[in-house]
């Protein structure tokens, strides 16, 4: 199928700069991972109730998890797994990793609150684990990774923006809908500083009915043309988009998916094609010798 | 296998357990998701705040207010570890204020945050006026101190 060729490209000879840029971005996985791990287990050290279980938490009871260290001994076994992982220690690592910290999840979020700041991290490991487990060779598992990435990642926004139009069909863009979000959020910020106030651009929007409805009318094209990531030549902008619609999130409604940003990123330009061409120079050849050494010792 | 075909097999794999866990569980299994959050436009809302009533004069009022009749002084929950969106979820959804709910809702405050202090953990409900602009009520659900807890006369136990 075309779309299989497009996002996995097996046949398609691999680059030093490809292997290179995988590493790295494995690297940032792997340290988001871990900080997730150890941000949630520490937090679930003050949890005693379950108020709305949770993806497994609907079917195992997870208070096992609270009242004890037992967060923090998860955290420390999904950053030995991790690591291991990252070394290419056996081939389920990854895997084990995922659901430990799957678990580390609904222990954390029982409380009421849905959260979706982890959700890309969450697929990009378990694209991560699925490559590790069933393929033999290291540029299939690089490209695995990679175009289940992309996959996953577009389909998650234009299954939002498909969301919202059947909740609530193309009205949700009504400006006054903003509003309502700008002041909920107004109100959480309150809550968490004691400040209560609007920014520049808050007070333009609650200003302006048009300019709301405008806002939310480019924030929903923009997820809901996401898929188009699934094609190398659109991936740049397209990506680029969806960055700039979390920069909107952040700026009108102060909600921040930093992890979610950073993987954006590296998901939005060829920084292959980059650092193949800059290792055309043998001062940078020089530099990255030592990264480039680790990526192929531990393809 | 060729990799196209492990790959194929794959992903086809994970759609399907990804369409299977969404079906199954309100469209949320981590990290699958039909991402609803902010689908429904124009609906009220729900959030939390606490206030800081330790040196204010008058009793607590137990009635439903506005941003200007805020008891008090604000108590940042940042400042004190707390989350604010548990605190507003773990106020919204609760539908009985029992025992355990009480003590649940008391551990969120360590200690030393209670500690010669009155904190009132309050609700705050946003919905679109008449006159398409929004209005914010607030009510006062539990009056904390560091070794009692006061539960607004008006919520169910």
């Amino acid at each position: 199928m075309r779309l299989f060729k497009q996002l996995f490209d097996f046949d398609r000879p691999e680059t030093p700069g490809e292997v290179l840029f995988f590493k790295l971005f494995e690297l940032f996985i792997v340290y988001a991972t871990l900080n997730l791990a150890w941000q949630w287990g520490f937090y679930t050290l003050r949890i005693s109730d379950i108020v709305l279980p949770l993806g497994m938490a609907r079917y195992v009871d997870v208070s096992f998890m609270f009242g004890d260290v037992l967060p923090l001994v998860n955290a420390a076994l999904i950053t030995i797994l991790a690591v291991l992982g990252f070394f290419r220690v056996g081939r389920f690592a990854y895997l084990a990793a995922f659901l430990l910290l799957h678990l580390q999840y609904a222990a954390r979020f029982s409380l009421g609150e849905i959260p979706h700041s982890a959700n890309m991290l969450g697929m990009t490991l378990l694209g991560l684990a699925l490559a590790m487990a069933a393929f033999d060779e290291a540029r299939p598992r690089r490209r695995f990774t990679m175009g289940f990435t992309y996959f996953f990642v577009g389909l998650g926004y234009t299954l939002a923006a498909f969301c919202k139009l059947i909740a609530t069909g193309p009205s949700w863009a009504d400006g006054s809908h903003l509003w309502m979000w700008v002041f909920e959020k107004g109100v959480d910020a309150y809550a968490k500083t004691g400040v209560f106030g609007f920014n520049f651009l808050q007070e333009l929007i609650l200003g302006s009915h048009l300019l709301a409805t405008v806002f939310l009318t480019i924030g929903l094209v923009t997820e809901f043309f996401a898929f188009l990531m699934w094609w190398p030549r659109f991936r740049t902008p397209v990506v680029l988009g969806v960055i700039a619609l979390h920069v909107g999130i952040y700026v009108v409604m102060n909600i921040l998916f930093i992890f979610s940003m950073y993987e954006l990123i590296f998901l939005a330009f060829p920084w292959a094609v980059w650092i193949d061409r800059a290792l055309r120079h043998a001062t940078v050849r020089a530099l990255l010798r030592p990264l480039q050494g680790l990526s192929l010792r531990f393809a | 296998m060729h990799p196209r075909r492990t790959s194929v097999r794959l992903l086809t794999g994970t759609l399907l357990v990804y369409a299977l866990l969404v079906a199954t569980n309100l469209g949320e299994f981590w990290p699958f998701s039909i991402y609803p959050m902010f689908s429904q436009g124009g609906h009220p809302w729900s959030r939390a705040l606490v206030r800081d009533v330790t040196h204010a004069d008058a009793p607590v009022p137990w009635d439903t207010l506005t941003l200007a009749d805020l008891p008090g002084e604000p108590f940042a929950t940042l400042d004190h570890g707390i989350d604010p969106i548990d605190l507003a979820n773990f106020v919204s959804k609760t539908k009985r204020w029992d025992a355990e709910r009480l003590d649940g809702l008391a551990r969120m405050f360590e200690a030393e945050h209670l500690d010669g202090r009155r904190l009132l953990v309050m609700r705050a409900h946003g919905r679109l006026s008449d006159s398409d602009t929004v209005a914010v009520s607030f009510v006062p659900y539990v009056l904390l101190q560091q070794d009692s807890l006061a539960l607004n006369p008006h919520l169910p136990r």
